[in-house]
């Protein structure tokens, strides 16, 4: 624990407390050069508001408690909080500053009510594209109602996290995934139905089918209990993010990375509720990795790893990626790559995954929607240019299914790409 | 106001420019029955105001806290070469008020949970002491010297009262 601030909480003029101060000050000084009252009664309300202002701070509580929660789909994120105090205390003269972290945009000013003994606040804003940020703790300061002195106070709560990525993705669970190592005393059944071997007993859910209700079970618990079955919930996932900088520049790069880091914490969220195992590498010029696991910690500490991936300075060769991740995950795990795909170097690690025994497909987030909105007001050649850059990319796209599938992630809101992708079969996917 | 402009000068919002109406034509006022030519009167605030808004309306921290610079001076110049009289003073009074109004919007911070109005309770008291102090004494000489003690009085009292919060606190040794 830190030591605490010596300066929490004290009372501090404001720069425009000062000017008034200043004002009264030259007007008395005019006032008796000039041997005139009018600039001197002029000077009196300047020179009390700030010394009014002063005297008239409360007795604050020691904190303050922030619970706040997001709401809104797609690119829409809706904040609602409420600020109230720890003790006994009163909220007036409150006033709250949020910190909006990149990328997320201004949709409109933020609303904030007192609400009896609370300030209740929304907070109107939204996600250009798929990210994952953390909204820090709004700083608050008291300020008096002329806004001429101002005093910090504490603030206790968690900052808020905030992921927003295509709705599809809760539905990639449906994958079928290879188990790479059997659990212990494991003996899977010789031949499997078209549901899979039974795993456990669990609530009916409203997409479970009529031949999936345990009649029996139902009967003993007194409500509607459901087979569950392994072929729906084993596995093991391999993400894979691609960061090496490319050709697009830091800024282009900075945002697909967002993008991908989001899709990549999508998917893992979708895997780890159905109790699959996910690991995940990062790669910029070496291989950051987090083994496979599954389970609520596995979740945070691939949120934690995704929110700091950032781009790289430096590209490591494509070959190192697939040596690397031989050293952290079994070969056979089924990988899924996040990569833009917008140079030739970054479609090389294909061969190589595939060659060091890692079946892998790729999810690529298109730059062009990226490139496209760059430019304030898009031109006839602008608009040239990008036809020829989906041109590009398109061929591109075509070289890289000769080594995996490749699902073109060109709208950043929605998934129905990977959604069909996964429900198709394996066999029809390779004939088209 | 059009979203142009309100992109342009966010400062320019309602709140911000009824107050800036308030003190231009207050002061205005005071330097019509003040006996100044109508010129001047009318020319020195709108100008001060006029700039005192695009320098506002500009998203700068700066610009915020400072800005109502330009509007004080013009507002003092007309104050200082206005001839007294009870009016003019009440007039003068009531434009200081509504300057500390017009301090009080700043449009770009628009979560506030207290009304402005509330804070001019002390600075209105104030004012109204000086002008009762004005009205008692009838040599204008005495009132300014009365006035100008009751000015340094206040001062004094603001030094007594913040000394606390102007001085840091002692910093706690780490090794208690």
């Amino acid at each position: 624990m830190s030591a605490p601030d010596p300066t929490q909480g004290a009372l501090r003029f404001r720069p425009r407390a000062v000017l008034m101060f200043a004002a009264a000050g030259v007007l008395a000084v005019v006032a008796l050069a000039v041997h005139s009252s009018v600039s001197l009664l002029l000077a009196v309300p300047l020179l009390l508001g700030p010394a009014a202002a002063a005297t008239s701070s409360p007795r604050l509580p020691p904190s303050y408690r922030v619970s706040w929660s997001s709401e809104g789909s797609r690119g829409a994120v809706e904040i609602l909080g409420r600020l109230e105090p720890t003790e006994g205390g009163s909220v007036h003269g409150l006033v709250p500053t949020f910190y909006r972290p990149e990328p997320l945009v201004d949709e409109a000013a933020p609303e904030v009510r007192l609400d009896g003994e609370a300030l209740t606040f929304r907070l109107h804003w939204s996600a250009p594209y798929p990210c994952l940020v953390s909204v820090s703790l709004p700083r608050v300061q008291w300020r008096d109602p002329l806004g001429l002195v101002e005093r910090p106070v504490t603030v206790e709560g968690q900052a808020l996290r905030l992921q927003r990525f295509p709705p599809e993705l809760a539905r990639a669970s449906r994958a079928p995934l290879r188990r790479t190592t059997p659990l212990p005393g494991e003996v899977r059944a010789r031949q499997l139905g078209g549901a899979g071997e039974f795993f456990a007993i669990r609530p009916l859910t409203a997409s479970d089918t009529r031949r999936q209700v345990n009649w029996r079970a139902s009967a003993r618990a007194g409500r509607m209990l459901a087979n569950d079955y392994r072929v729906e919930r084993t596995g093991d996932l391999l993400i894979v993010l691609d960061l090496r900088p490319t050709s697009l520049g830091p800024e282009i790069d900075a945002r697909l990375a967002s993008v991908a880091a989001a899709g990549a914490y999508g998917l893992a969220q979708s895997f780890l509720e159905q109790k699959a195992r996910v690991g995940l590498a990062l790669y910029t010029d070496f291989v950051e990795s987090i083994p496979l696991g599954s389970g609520r910690r596995q979740r945070f500490r691939l949120l934690r790893a995704l929110q700091a991936a950032r781009v790289g300075d430096t590209a490591g060769p494509s070959e190192r990626l697939a040596v690397s991740l031989r050293r952290y995950f079994p070969p056979g795990v089924t990988t899924v790559l996040l990569s833009a795909l917008a140079d030739e170097e970054s479609t090389l690690v294909l061969p190589h995954l595939r060659r060091r025994g890692f079946p892998a497909f790729v999810l690529s987030p298109s730059p062009v929607p990226l490139l496209g909105r760059l430019g304030s007001r898009p031109t006839e050649d602008d608009a040239r240019a990008l036809r020829l850059l989906r041109l590009v990319r398109r061929r591109r796209i075509a070289e890289a299914w000769s080594e995996a599938a490749v699902v073109e992630w060109d709208d950043y809101w929605s998934l129905a790409s990977l959604a069909s992708f996964f429900a198709r079969p394996a066999g029809r996917r390779a004939a088209t | 106001m059009t979203p142009t402009l309100e992109r342009l000068f966010p400062g320019l919002d309602s709140r911000s420019l009824r107050a800036a109406a308030i003190v231009t034509t207050l002061a205005v006022l005071m330097g019509v029955v003040g006996g100044e030519p109508l010129a001047l009167a009318a020319f020195a605030p709108i100008a001060g105001t006029a700039v005192t808004l695009a320098i506002r309306g500009r998203p700068l921290a700066g610009a915020r806290e400072y800005g109502l610079a330009p509007a004080l001076v013009a507002v003092g110049l007309v104050a200082a070469l206005a001839a007294p009289s009870l009016l003019v003073g009440l007039i003068a009074g009531v434009t200081g008020l509504g300057v500390l109004l017009w301090n009080a919007e700043t449009p770009s911070e628009s979560v506030r949970t207290v009304d402005p109005v509330e804070g001019l309770f002390v600075p209105g008291l104030g004012l109204t002491v000086a002008l009762v102090t004005v009205i008692a004494l009838p040599a204008a000489r005495d009132a300014v010297g009365i006035a100008a003690i009751a000015v340094v009085l206040a001062l004094a009292m603001v030094v007594w009262a913040l000394r606390g919060a102007l001085v840091a606190d002692a910093v706690p040794a780490k090794a208690l």
